[in-house]
């Protein structure tokens, strides 16, 4: 700074201005004047291009040593983070000395500038030497040989200290006006760089983040014209910067949204806030995008609302994914509220959490009801939620995944089976957060089971009962039997499993020679979807030839296959044979009817031969040959009329008039009724009744025609001495106590056509005999429910064998 | 010997007729009357008064059983039916002496009509 320059009024500009006139060196004046203003104009100069703060400084402490060459500048900087003052720029101190007060604290004793920095004042220190301020730092100022330090704050426009700028010179010095009125001004200009550069730097930071965030950063004046465009907006919209600004904002309001950006402004002008909002804006594209966004106003200087920054971020994504996550709720929502099974959720305390529209209606309660309570409740035995607790619901228990079935207990009280699964859910990283339970209730299916079971029994009973076997086989060449009932053992011999395993088919059962006819007419109904009915023979296990009654019909799938025949086999041999019977019988009382009619009209024409007899016996001489001729028609009358009789009693049905009666009585009664057939023959009758007891319940006057018919052919058979023997024993029919009694004769015996036929009508060995007399005798002890037989006597006589029961009723 | 045994007879045969007509006398008796069914037998026991009535059953117009019912009622006369079917039990009319079974001899029927009026 020069030195020539006493009077401090000069050091400012207006001075310079008042005083010019009055000035007596002017030009030198002038000089120093112009070269401090050139000076200045360096310092702005670097200052308006964005010079950097250190070359800023420095170029200050230079102009400022120009224009006072004694004078020794010092620009200290407040490091505002770390509390204390680091070097800016100096002129012509030594190293040492800068790195000494480098990072020098501000404090009331720290030196000029250390001083000044603390205070906020201006600190003059004449003689460094003498001065307390300087008592730390004298000895290294005495080494860079200062001796004077004058110290001016640089403060910011709001009055905070940034800096300070400093005067040293190497001999003890007290300032003037013009000093003063220099160290100031540097102050200022340095206050001037130091704001404008740090002002710069905010700036390029803040356009540094405004350009670097994926936001989109508008600015749009109150016109809604785009003034300022980012990176961010670029992304976000898909308008480069060129084509944004200057564009109304407008253009990426959907027309849909208009309404809300507009009241939003208005809302702004009248002063009110505008909260965060989400809404929708179109891009370049024409997509339609949600964006999260701010809008804030910016006033002037004098607050008027100049402009708006509206800041936006593309939640498009996140929207999408919300909406996702929405979407996948509600299905797992519907899901779980549309399974008929209860599903249930609870804490690791077994407190339900969660429960379905399922397990309402299982158990009764609403969700509301059941939520918060223990799962206990459930339970219908409280031993089940304590077992569930340790083998399923239990945190240490190894994961199962059996189904257990348990009985359940309903709000009222109802108690119910359902199978219960359950689980434990875990977060992400295995903790265990929840225990899942899925329940079904089986009470239906439990009935079905039941009800199938009885069904299964009910048949199995019926198909055990049925007489005959129940069958279903496949419509094929050999009906494959695919299960026959174990009637048919009984049938054919050959049990159910040998049948269905095909050992024999039913085919090869079948009589060969009904085979074809069984087929067509199956094959016919089946076509006719009509049920059919077969009489047919079969050949059973051994052989015999047995009919079998079948009744069935084609099993049709949906699309009207047949996928099977079922029936009804069953043996009707006996049946066949029944009713062979029942037609002999059937005609047999048809010929008995006519036999009755024909031996009472006989009668009559009898009646007339006995009275022409009669009459002309009276009229002829006895022992004449006309009496004689007489006699023999008389006799060929009574034969004629004893085979009416026999033929009548043979066909009319039995009609048996019961009572106790001692067989002995009766046997003797036929052969006292037999002394006329008898009469004049050798014949005895020999009795053995063994001291039995011999009454039984019989109609007497029928079993004494038995006795009678036997003891005739007796008779008839033998040669004289003719000798028959009856015989008693004790026996039993069907386990009932019954009389045996044998009668046999000393004849010639039967021969073995004899013992064949001889119970056969009109079969006889007798030259007068009607054949019917032992056929009448078994019809007449068969309606005792006895049985009559050929006997075998041991001495080569006929032998019959009677057995009746004692208490036939 | 009292009087003779006044006998009627009633049969739709001919022959049977003609039979008793000679037979009777030939056993002493006396046939008062014939008939050829039921209805004339009812009539001749009104106006003759038999001692004895001989009767087939099966006769048109009227049987010899219901004929005899009727006889029944208003007189007491012995019936002796002659039959070719064996007596059932409801055949209980208690004039009926004797029923008997076609083909009947002489000795048979005169044992039957002995039976009947053992008077005679």
């Amino acid at each position: 700074m020069p030195a020539a320059t006493s009077d401090p009024s000069f050091t400012s500009s207006e001075h310079v201005n008042e005083m010019t006139a009055e000035l007596t060196d002017i030009d030198a004046q002038r000089e120093s004047f112009e070269q401090e203003l050139r000076g200045r104009n360096r310092v702005l100069e670097s200052v308006a291009t964005g010079r950097p703060l250190a070359e800023v400084l420095e170029t200050l402490v230079e102009v400022a040593g120009e224009s006072r060459p004694d004078t020794i500048g010092s620009i200290l900087v407040l490091d505002q983070q770390e509390g204390c003052l680091r070097h800016g720029a100096s002129r012509r101190l030594p190293d040492f000395y800068l790195e000494a007060i480098d990072g020098v604290v501000p404090g009331p004793k720290a030196g000029s500038c250390g001083a000044a920095a603390f205070t906020g004042e201006r600190v003059i220190v004449e003689d460094i030497k003498t001065d307390p301020l300087w008592e730390d730092y004298r000895e290294v100022a005495a080494r860079a040989n200062l001796r004077a330090c004058w110290s001016e704050p640089i403060l910011a426009p709001c009055g905070r200290v940034i800096g300070t700028f400093a005067t040293y010179y190497n001999t003890p010095r007290t300032p003037d006006a013009a000093d003063l009125e220099f160290v100031q001004s540097s102050a200022k200009s340095a206050a001037l760089a130091i704001e404008r550069v740090r002002a710069d730097y905010k700036l390029r930071q803040m356009a540094a983040i405004v350009d670097s965030t994926d936001d989109a950063i508008i600015l749009k004046n109150v016109d809604g014209m785009i003034e300022q465009w980012n990176g961010g907006a670029e992304r976000v919209y898909g308008y480069s910067s060129d084509e944004a600004v200057g564009q109304p904002i407008a253009m990426l309001v959907p027309d849909d949204r208009v309404y809300e950006h507009d009241a939003n402004i208005e809302r702004l002008l009248l002063g009110e806030r505008v909260d965060h909002f989400e809404t929708i804006r179109q891009t370049k594209d024409g997509r339609r995008i949600h964006v999260s966004s701010t809008i804030s106003p910016i006033r002037d200087s004098s607050g008027k609302i100049s402009h708006f920054v509206e800041v936006q971020n593309d939640i498009s994504p996140r929207v999408q994914a919300q909406a996702e996550l929405e979407r996948e709720r509600s299905v797992l929502e519907a899901i779980v509220h549309g399974i008929p099974d209860a599903l249930l959720l609870g804490s690791l305390d077994r407190k339900l959490t969660f429960c379905n529209e399922g397990a309402c209606r299982m158990f009764g309660y609403e969700r509301g009801e059941m939520e918060g309570e223990s799962a206990a409740i459930l339970y219908a035995d409280h031993d089940d939620f304590l077992r569930q607790g340790e083998s399923r619901f239990n945190l240490t228990a190894s994961t199962h995944d059996n189904i257990l079935q348990i009985n359940w207990r309903r709000k009222n009280g109802e108690v119910s089976a359902g199978e219960v699964v359950g689980t434990i859910i875990r977060d992400p990283s295995g903790k265990p957060i929840k225990f899942l339970a899925l329940i079904r209730d089986i009470t239906d299916r439990k009935k079905a089971e039941a009800t199938i079971r009885e069904k299964q029994r009910q048949l199995s009973t019926l198909m055990k009962n049925v007489p005959g076997a129940a069958y279903r086989c496949l419509d094929d060449s050999v009906w494959t039997m695919e299960f026959i009932s174990e009637g048919c053992e009984e049938i054919t011999g050959y049990s159910s499993s040998e049948i269905v395993s095909g050992a024999p088919t039913w085919r090869a059962i079948a009589h060969e020679e009904d085979r074809d006819a069984i087929q067509k007419e199956i094959r016919q109904a089946v076509a006719e979807q009509k049920p059919f009915q077969l009489v047919y023979r079969i050949r059973n296990r051994s052989g015999d030839v047995r009919w079998v009654w079948e009744q069935g019909e084609g099993v049709h799938s949906d699309d009207g296959k047949v996928i099977a025949l079922e029936g009804l086999i069953t043996d009707m041999t006996e049946l066949q044979s029944t009713r062979d019977k029942l037609l002999q019988a059937e005609r047999l009382a048809a010929v008995g009817q006519m036999i009755s009619a024909i031996a009472h009209e006989s009668r009559n024409a009898l009646q007339r031969i006995q009275v022409g007899t009669d009459m002309l016996g009276l009229e002829l001489e006895e022992e004449s040959d006309a009496h004689n001729d007489l006699q023999r028609i008389n006799r060929a009358k009574e034969d004629l009329l004893h085979l009416f009789e026999e033929l009548r009693s043979y066909a009319a049905p039995i009609q048996l008039d019961m009572g106790a009666k001692n067989l002995a009585e009766v046997w003797h009664q036929a052969w006292v009724n037999l002394e006329a057939s008898r009469n004049g023959c050798d014949a005895e009758l020999l009795e053995d009744t063994g001291d039995l007891e011999l009454t039984c319940n019989v109609d007497a006057f029928r079993i004494e025609q038995v006795f009678r018919n036997l003891m005739e052919n007796a008779l008839a058979a033998g040669s004289a001495p003719v000798r028959i023997t009856v015989s008693c024993a004790e026996s039993e029919i069907n386990g009932a106590p019954a009389v045996s009694v044998s009668v046999r004769d000393n004849g010639p015996g039967l021969a073995d056509e004899q013992r064949d036929r001889i119970f056969e009508a009109f079969f006889t060995t007798k030259p007068k005999g009607t054949g019917l007399g032992m056929a009448i005798a078994k019809q007449i002890v068969e309606a005792h429910r006895g049985t009559i037989a050929v006997g075998d006597a041991g001495e080569g006589g006929a032998e019959f064998l009677i057995t009746l029961p004692r208490n036939c009723k | 010997m009292t009087q003779t045994l006044k006998i009627a007879i009633a049969d739709d045969e001919e022959d049977i007729r003609q039979y008793f007509r000679r037979l009777l006398p030939k056993l002493g008796y006396e046939l008062i009357g014939e008939a050829e069914n039921g209805i004339e037998l009812v009539e001749l026991c009104r106006t003759a008064e038999p001692d004895l009535i001989i009767t087939d059953v099966m006769m048109p117009e009227m049987s010899g059983l219901e004929a005899a019912t009727k006889i029944c009622k208003t007189q007491s006369v012995p019936i002796i039916v002659l039959s070719s079917h064996e007596r059932s039990d409801s055949d209980d009319n208690p004039c009926i002496v004797d029923y008997l079974l076609k083909p009947v001899s002489i000795s048979d029927l005169q044992a039957a009509i002995i039976k009947a009026c053992p008077a005679a």
